[in-house]
């Protein structure tokens, strides 16, 4: 382990990119989740991303209607922010690098969709440009 | 050897691509309006985007962070998301514009209408864009674009009195045709037309494709220091062109045929075919540079898989959004809005966007978490914060003269 260092919960690590356990990117710090019952300041519990929690936290009607987009592209229940508990996490430094793949945290589903039935039908998607 | 190949071709590239739809337009029709008395403006934005596209290129090869991922994460989610937007749309408008011009160039070469040409240019860009890679296309593009180096030729060509134009640069007057919010609004249009909102996030994110490392950092200098201003030299040659041939006659560009007449006066049937051959280049090349800009800064902001290097089954909602992009402005163009005009609301949008786009690359430039030792000089936060002064300006100008003027038409 590296030695402890203070953060910036605002400074240095909301907005950041989350890397998966492939280095692949996994989204951005979108909001994070305090406890802030019983201690005399808050304690961080989670990191939240995905696009609720980004809708959550942008004001006014963009946001209202990326939740409404969300909804109708999505199950109902994958409706809440995407959790990421501190234990998931390996690294912070300029991004979040993560221990687990992003499709085991629910990122990215609308990947699977968009592949299985427009992108991945077009010659060459299984190939990068040459 | 390999060396000095590699940054003279990255030069060249760089010519040939520093020239778009916007310039064409915006170059020649200024100088047919104002003869030289817009020249400033052009050197100024040329100033400008050099001072702006060496920083974003030098944050990105020592961050290894392209510029909108940046964005994003020094301005935080809210104003992230207005930049973006903003961003988007002009450049949605942009690649419209590059699409339309595309298929006058060919609707000029093929005397068909261009409206046949919109689709299977929309559909031959995606193509590119899918399978081509990343260095390939932007060096193909660049090199044949250099065919537009035949306005230098024109314009020496046609033998004009060379102490007037200069005259005419040195002291702008606005001609007794023209009015003063005339002359603003077009001003800010080359303005517009001459930095792009694209350039540094395509830029950025083109180094981040090639992967640039340190060594990189002096090609990222010399394309930017040598292939930027040459480029900007192109556009002059085609504002002299209109300066020396269209004002005298009070043509007015309303077609971008107008901009290749004065090479057709000088240089006839072979001058044309160089100009309009370069004119396609350079404009194909704005039109992936465009349409990979949508993909790159939407992918950016939210955090997704991006880029070229990578598979396209591994980059789908990049892919996606360029691929709606596409259809988007196809179909924009295909409703047979008046390209030119659709070019000029461009670029004269693209200074209300760009002071979003480059206050941010003006404060990474200096903050040692991303440039590392390699931060502003004196000199570049001197000229870069006066250009920024007169960005915020020409922001707060842009709607009101873009009202005044009837979008330059008055």
């Amino acid at each position: 382990m590296s030695e402890p260092r203070i953060l910036d919960a605002v400074q240095d690590l909301l907005d950041l990119t989350l890397s998966d356990k492939e280095e692949r990117p996994a989204g951005r710090v979108e909001d994070l989740e305090f406890d802030e019952s019983g201690h005399d300041r808050p304690v961080l519990t989670a990191l939240l991303s995905g696009t609720p929690a980004l809708a959550d936290r942008l004001d006014g009607r963009i946001g209202a209607w990326m939740k409404s987009v969300y909804r109708r592209l999505h199950d109902e229940k994958v409706a809440d922010p995407v959790r990421i508990e501190l234990g998931e996490i390996q690294n912070i430094n300029g991004r979040v690098d993560l221990r687990i793949g992003a499709e085991e945290l629910g990122i990215g589903r609308m990947d699977h969709w968009i592949v299985d039935t427009f992108l991945g039908r077009i010659p060459g998607a299984d190939h990068a440009p040459e | 050897m390999k060396r000095l190949l590699e940054i003279s071709l990255g030069v060249l590239t760089a010519i040939g691509a520093f020239v778009d739809v916007g310039d064409l337009v915006a170059s020649a029709e200024s100088g047919a309006r104002f003869r030289m008395a817009l020249a400033w403006a052009l050197v100024l934005g040329t100033i400008g985007i050099v001072l702006y596209a060496e920083m974003a290129g030098r944050i990105a090869t020592l961050s290894k962070r392209a510029t909108f991922d940046l964005v994003r994460e020094r301005m935080g989610a809210g104003l992230g998301m207005v930049t973006l937007v903003a961003s988007f749309l002009v450049n949605f408008l942009t690649l419209a514009a590059e699409l339309g011009g595309l298929a006058l160039v060919l609707a000029l070469a093929t005397s068909l209408n261009y409206l046949l040409w919109v689709i299977p240019f929309a559909a031959a860009l995606w193509i590119v864009i899918w399978r081509v890679k990343y260095s390939v296309m932007e060096k193909t593009v660049g090199l044949v674009g250099l065919a537009l180096l035949v306005v230098i030729v024109a314009v020496w060509r046609l033998g004009p009195d060379w102490s007037a134009l200069l005259h005419s640069a040195t002291h702008p007057v606005v001609p007794n045709s023209q009015t003063h919010a005339d002359y603003w609004y077009w001003a800010i249009s080359i303005l517009g037309a001459t930095i792009t909102v694209y350039e540094p996030f395509f830029y950025s994110s083109g180094a981040i494709e090639e992967k640039w490392g340190r060594n990189d950092l002096i090609v990222n200098r010399t394309n930017v220091y040598l292939g930027f201003p040459l480029g900007g030299i192109v556009s002059l040659a085609i504002m002299a062109l209109g300066a020396i041939f269209l004002f005298p006659r009070g043509i007015d560009v309303q077609h971008l045929s107008q901009s290749g007449l004065p090479v057709g006066a000088a240089l006839g049937r072979a001058g044309i075919a160089f100009f309009l051959v370069g004119a396609f280049a350079a404009i194909f090349a704005a039109s992936l540079e465009t349409a990979l800009s949508a993909g790159y800064i939407v992918a950016q902001y939210f955090g997704w898989p991006w880029g070229k290097m990578v598979k396209p089954k591994e980059a789908p909602r990049f892919h996606l959004v360029i691929i709606v992009t596409v259809i988007g402005a196809a179909l924009l163009v295909q409703s047979s809005i008046e390209p030119v005009k659709l070019t000029e609301y461009a670029i004269a949008l693209v200074a209300v966007a760009a002071p979003f786009t480059y206050l941010p690359i003006l404060l990474l430039a200096n903050d040692p978490r991303y440039v590392r030792t390699k931060v502003n000089s004196f000199l570049s936060n001197f000229l870069a914060t006066g250009f920024f002064a007169v960005l915020v300006v020409a922001s707060v100008a842009t709607i009101p003269l873009l009202i005044i003027t009837k979008g330059g038409s008055t």
